[in-house]
Parts: C-alpha cells; structure tokens; sequence
C-alpha cells in the first residue's frame, strides 16, 4: 500500500469511521459525478438485447480508468435492483480491443448473462436496467485466458471445449485471434478447433461465429447436440497429445471432457478449465446440509441439520458465533453468507444466491452454504 | 401480565403486519437513507466552512453551529441509530450497514450493539436486564429503593442529557464495573475488560481530537470560533437525543416488568412488552426525521430492523392492531411527553 492510501484509510478511519474518504464523500461527490462510486469501476450501459428467452447481452461502456481485460477473463457486475446490490461474476464475451462498429470512440465490453436457478438476478436486470444507467465493474480477473502458447509456441494446436453459456470467454479469445491475424501479429497456422455443446437451437452467436470462421482460416466451429447423437468421445478423439485445449461449461461437463481427454492420453498440464457453477457441495439426504466456513480465514467443512437454526447448528458442532437475543431482534449473530441458499424464520422468506448478510438465529440451511463469520 | 389478550393472535398480526411491510422495501427506502445520507454530508460541511467565516458576520458562525448540529443529529439519530440495527443490511451496500458502519459519536457502535441491539431491545424495561432503564443513575419506578442520592437526580438528568454522548458510551462499561473491578455476579459480558477500556478510549479519543483539536487547528487563527461551535454543536446533539429518547421510554404510562414475568415469554407477550414499554411522539415529517423515527418509538420496538423509512406507514395499522386487542398506545405532542418525564424523574427522587 503506498503513502497516500494509507494516509486516506487512517483519515478516514479516525475522522470519518469510514474506509476511505471516497467512502465517506461518495454521497456528496454523486450529486455532481452521478456515476461516480468509491472502490468500484463504473460502467455505462449502452444496451441491453435478450438474445434468446433465458440469454440477456449487455454492452457497457466502462469508465477509463478500468484496466484492460485479458480476452477470457471475467468481471464482478454489480447493479442495484430494487434497492439492493447484488454481485455476479461474468466472462466477457468481447475482446478487450474490440470496438463496435455504433461506438467508435469508446471501448466497449460485452457480458452475456443466462438465466439460471436463482433468476432473480437476471430477470431483475431486464426490469430494471436500461441503456443509460450506470452499473459497477470490478477489475478483469481469472486467469482462464489464452495463454502466452499461442504466441510463443505457434505450432500448438488450439482446442477450445464450450458447453451451453460456456462460450462466452471463447468468443473473446476468437475475436483477439481474429484481431490479431488481420493485424499480421499471428501468423501460425496450426489448427484451431471449436467444440460447442448446447441443446438443439440453443447454441449462442452462431452468426458472429462463422463469420469468425470466415476471418480465422485455421478455425473450423463445431456445433454439437448431444441429444442428436453427438457425443464427447467422438468430438474429443482427433484431439492430439500437443494441443492446449480449454474448457468451460458447467462443472459436470468439465469432468467428462477431462474423462475423455484422460482416456486418449492428453496430458492435464496442457489442459485450462473454467466452470462457471462455483464448486457446489454435494446435498446429503436426510435433512442435512454441508456448510463451508470460514473463520478468521480458516476454513471448516460442516454438516448440519437443516431443521434446525444455523446459530444452534453451528454451537452443536462447537463453533462459537457471536449472538445477542437469538429471536432475530439484535443482529448480533449477523454474518455473511457467501453463497447458498438460507430461510429466514422469521418470515419465511427464501434468500438470494448471492453475497449476503444473514443472522444466524433464524436461518436455516435450504442449500449448502458457504458462510464467513 | 393482562391475561385477557389473545397473545397468538396478536403475534400473527403483527407477523403479518411487519412481513407484508417488508415485502415492499426497495428502491424507494434505499433511495430514502441515501439521501438523508447527502443531507448530512451538506449540512456538515456547510456547517463546518460557515463556523470559520464567523470573522464576517458572527450570524455565519451561528447558522453553522446549527448546521453542524442538525447534521450531528441526523447522523446519530435516522442514520446511525437505524443503520447500526440493520435495517438497511438488506441493500448489500458496503457503507450503509451494520456491520462496518460507525457513527459521528464517542460510543463505539459495537458496543452500543450489544448494549442496545440486543439488551435494550431483548428486555425492554425488565427491571435489572435492561440496562437503559435510568440508566443506572436515574430511579424512575418503585422498582428500584429510594437512596439519598435520588433527591438530586433531576441535576444528574440534566448532566446526563448533557454529556449524553459520553453517557452512552461508558454505559457498556459501567455496567461491568470495569474500572473499579466490581463486576456483578450475573452479568456475564462477551468482550473483557480490557478490550472493552481500550475501545472506550480510542474511540471516545478520536471524537476528541477531532472537534476539539484537529478542526480548531485548521481553522488557524479562528481556533476559538470553531472550537467553541463544534462544543456547542455537541451539545446541542446531545441535549436532542437524549430528550427524544427519554419521551419515548419514561412518559406516566410507560410500563416496567420483573424478569419473573418475562420467562418462557412467547412472540406475543414480547410484542405486547414492547408495545407497553414504549410511547410515541406526534409531530410533523421532518421532526420524525431528525428523531431517527425514535417519534415512532412503539413501531420501532415492535420491528426494529424494519427501514425507518416505514414507521409512519406502518403506525396507522399497529393502532388499529393495538385498538382491536384493548392495548394502549401511548402517544402525545412534545411538551406533553416531555412534561411527562420531567414530573416522571421528579416523583421518583422522593421516597
Ligand atoms: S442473536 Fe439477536 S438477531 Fe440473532
């Protein structure tokens, strides 16, 4: 952290309580700078275009201080839907040098956004944000990008896997690949292959991928049902032992690609993956849940009652959390729920999926969860 | 206890009442606390520039005192008091919660959480749980014996009142007997001694030298104009908080209970305590807002964690609640209220 950082949080901190004086003048600096935010990119929204019924694409504008994503990188999007912040990390679905041919002079980056389980997320974004409007950007993050092989070692074949939505940060990366042959950058010829999985009709930018074939003479598309009889084994056995294959779709996917992959003796190391479902934590039957926990940055795996309260869950399990009156009244046994699903007692109420503030003494586990004390 | 009320009834109403309430907090609530938020930022600054233009005309200096006051008083009352409950926790705003937030005051707001959060709210007016009741200076119910030290504690209110802020702040620490190592046989705290001094100093310190050292020394030459206004300012701070929190807990008909009396409580028996415990303000919109909605002090302790933003929605149905199970809902102007207390404090310093 360097000096003047420091001097902002400890001004803050002793004069303001706050974290920095952005923080404490946020309210004030909005009134003049509408879009402005302390500790968040911001971003103007320059459209948003269902692509399909459960598919929303978003072009946003992001302010220039935002560092250049890596094509295949991801960013946190923040928006207020009724109020309420909420956080979803996204692939970017453009390359970071794209610009589109309505806005020339800014640069713009493209999320593409299904619905999923917890559509509250998505089906707030189309009810409540326009072009126009202002959402928050963290900085371009994940490392599922295209390594420096394709420059250093132009002789590596390239293979990219996507299932459903996992598309996305490969678009990014053929419109980086796209750039860069027209600009002469790439000159190796060795094969690009692209494996899409989806259901029947449901493949996403079909369009924009053969003219991408068009622009990429090594790159041959593959657009597979696997209800029509498509299958993995057949798409991933010409797959040669040198090639970097990248993988993104769902978590179940990537096990059996990495299944076939295995089974033709295509060694790991040459293998990046991305699965956008975060890790989910097997249900257990009989009423009980697995809970990861961190506390104080150790973690703890946990598997509790769900008929019971999390507070009284966790104490039978000998973790000790803070609480006050254990009725909901106090807010002492306030934590963070990081994902999962939870049930205020209270009201009956079902949570987000999301980041959220919970109290302990009337929640109890619907999904497995992922807290922080 | 009245024996006559249906409590499960009660309760489900009530239920009803708050869940219904908060099926429609959203935008307009979180826009509501934000903009508070831009008031109190404005009226503190322009409160502390007018304070060093005194040398002008001393009127600046005067309008800034009170500009600095109001903007001490809407941070303490409608933005700390209510954030720090959580009511707005549910905007997933970094600032604007009650776990990080901390306010403009010398009492550390963690410690006011669990002193007020969770005692005051969780026992309110049991005698010997809750500690805001006289706050262990005041006696102001025959629950507690006559000492000759009552006589004059219509001087010590006043005191009180004054340093109100400080008074919130040691009473976490009081209450352990911290520093003269008296510690009561029941009261068992989660946060030691040590910790607890130590939080006690450094925030109440950082209070200190801010208005009194490092905002004087800006001021350069006018080091007393401003010295003298933020004083003034605190005090006026001060006087408010602790008036608005006084009517609302100490007027005639506030009632007490034993700690016998609240076992095994259900959710309805805790309504219909709180419902007894407190007593409202009538007024107009902004006087609601610069008391926290403490005006709407009976809501508040049926649902403290809903957004303040909607007590005054709300009080309308909580009277037709009240009205329909026979339970009194204490409410009156100003003066009225205020008079209520002050013969309240008087009576109760006689045997
Ligand atoms: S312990 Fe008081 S709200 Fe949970």
């Amino acid at each position: 952290m360097n000096l003047l950082t420091r001097l902002n949080k400890v001004t803050a901190k002793t004069l303001f309580h706050t974290e920095s004086l952005g923080s404490y003048f946020e309210p004030l600096i909005q009134r003049v700078k509408p879009a402005w935010r302390a500790h968040w990119f911001r971003a103007q929204v320059l459209s948003v275009k269902p692509l399909r019924d459960d598919v929303l694409q978003l072009e946003l504008a992001p302010q220039k201080s935002w560092p250049q994503a890596k094509a295949g990188q991801h960013v946190l999007l923040t928006v207020e839907l009724n109020g309420r912040l909420m956080t979803r990390p996204f692939s970017i679905s453009s390359s970071p040098e794209q610009h589109h041919a309505q806005y020339p002079k800014t640069r713009v980056i493209r999320l593409t956004i299904k619905h999923n389980a917890d559509g509250a997320f998505t089906s707030g974004l189309s009810r409540h944000i326009t072009a126009g409007c202002y959402v928050n950007l963290s900085a371009p993050q994940g490392d599922f990008v295209l390594g420096e092989s394709v420059v250093d070692l132009p002789e590596t074949p390239l293979w990219f896997v996507a299932a459903g939505s996992g598309i996305t940060p490969f678009m990014a990366m053929l419109h980086q690949l796209a750039l860069s042959i027209k600009r002469s950058v790439l000159q190796s010829s060795s094969p690009i292959q692209l494996i899409y999985f989806a259901k029947a009709g449901e493949h996403l930018y079909v369009d924009e991928l053969t003219a991408l074939a068009q622009q990429i003479p090594q790159l041959s598309v593959k657009m597979l049902v696997r209800k029509n009889g498509d299958s993995l084994a057949a798409a991933l056995q010409e797959c040669p032992a040198a090639s970097q294959v990248l993988i993104c779709g769902p978590g179940k996917f990537k096990q059996d690609v990495d299944c076939q992959l295995d089974a033709i003796n295509h060694p790991p190391q040459h293998r990046q993956a991305e699965y956008f479902q975060a890790p989910v934590l097997p249900q257990t039957d009989n009423g009980h849940q697995h809970i990861q926990l961190t506390q104080r940055g150790k973690q703890t795996q946990l598997i509790l009652a769900t008929n019971d309260t999390l507070l009284n869950g966790l104490e039978l399990q000998g973790i000790s959390a803070n609480f006050g009156c254990r009725i909901g009244v106090c807010h002492q046994c306030q934590c963070v729920k990081k994902t999962g699903v939870v049930r205020n007692l209270r009201t009956g109420e079902l949570s987000q999926q999301g980041e959220q503030l919970i109290q302990l003494c009337i929640s109890q586990a619907v999904s497995p969860l992922e807290l922080e004390l | 206890m009245n024996k006559n009320i249906n409590f499960e009834l009660l309760a489900n109403e009530l239920d009803d009442l708050k869940r219904q309430t908060l099926s429609e907090v959203g935008a307009t609530d979180a826009a509501y606390i934000r903009k508070v938020i831009v008031w109190q930022r404005a009226l503190e600054w322009g409160g502390r520039v007018l304070l060093m233009l005194g040398f002008i005309h001393p009127l600046c200096w005067v309008v800034g005192v009170l500009s600095l006051a109001s903007a001490k008083i809407l941070d303490n009352m409608e933005i700390g008091h209510n954030v720090l409950h959580g009511q707005y926790d549910w905007m997933n705003d970094p600032h604007i919660n009650s776990r990080q937030f901390d306010w403009d005051i010398a009492c550390d707001g963690k410690s006011w959480q669990r002193i007020h959060n969770y005692e005051h709210h969780t026992y309110t007016n049991v005698i010997g749980k809750d500690r805001d009741f006289g706050y262990g200076l005041l006696r102001l119910s025959n629950d507690f014996a006559w000492r000759v030290k009552n006589l004059w504690q219509f001087i010590t209110y006043v005191n009180l009142s004054m340093l109100f802020q400080w008074g919130v702040s040691y009473h976490e620490l009081a209450a352990e007997r911290v520093f003269m190592g008296k510690k009561k046989q029941d009261r068992s705290s989660k946060v030691d001694a040590s910790e607890l001094k130590r939080r006690f100093f450094s925030k109440g310190g950082k209070q200190l030298i801010k208005d009194y050292l490092l905002f004087p020394l800006l001021a350069g030459p006018l080091f007393l104009w401003v010295i003298c206004g933020n004083l003034i300012a605190n005090l006026i701070r001060n006087l408010w908080t602790s008036t608005i929190i006084f009517c609302g807990h100490f007027t005639t008909d506030v009632h007490t209970f034993s700690q016998a009396e609240c076992e095994n409580e259900t959710q309805g028996q805790w309504y219909y305590r709180q419902a007894l415990g407190s007593s409202n303000i009538l007024g107009g919109k902004l006087f609601h807002i610069f008391t926290g909605h403490l005006s709407f002090q009976i809501e508040h302790h049926l649902f403290p964690d809903l957004p303040s933003s909607r007590y005054q929605q709300v009080a309308p149905q909580v009277v037709a609640i009240f009205a329909r199970h026979g339970i009194a809902y204490h409410t009156g102007p100003f003066l009225r209220q205020y008079s209520q207390v002050v013969k309240r404090i008087l009576r109760y310093s006689l045997p």
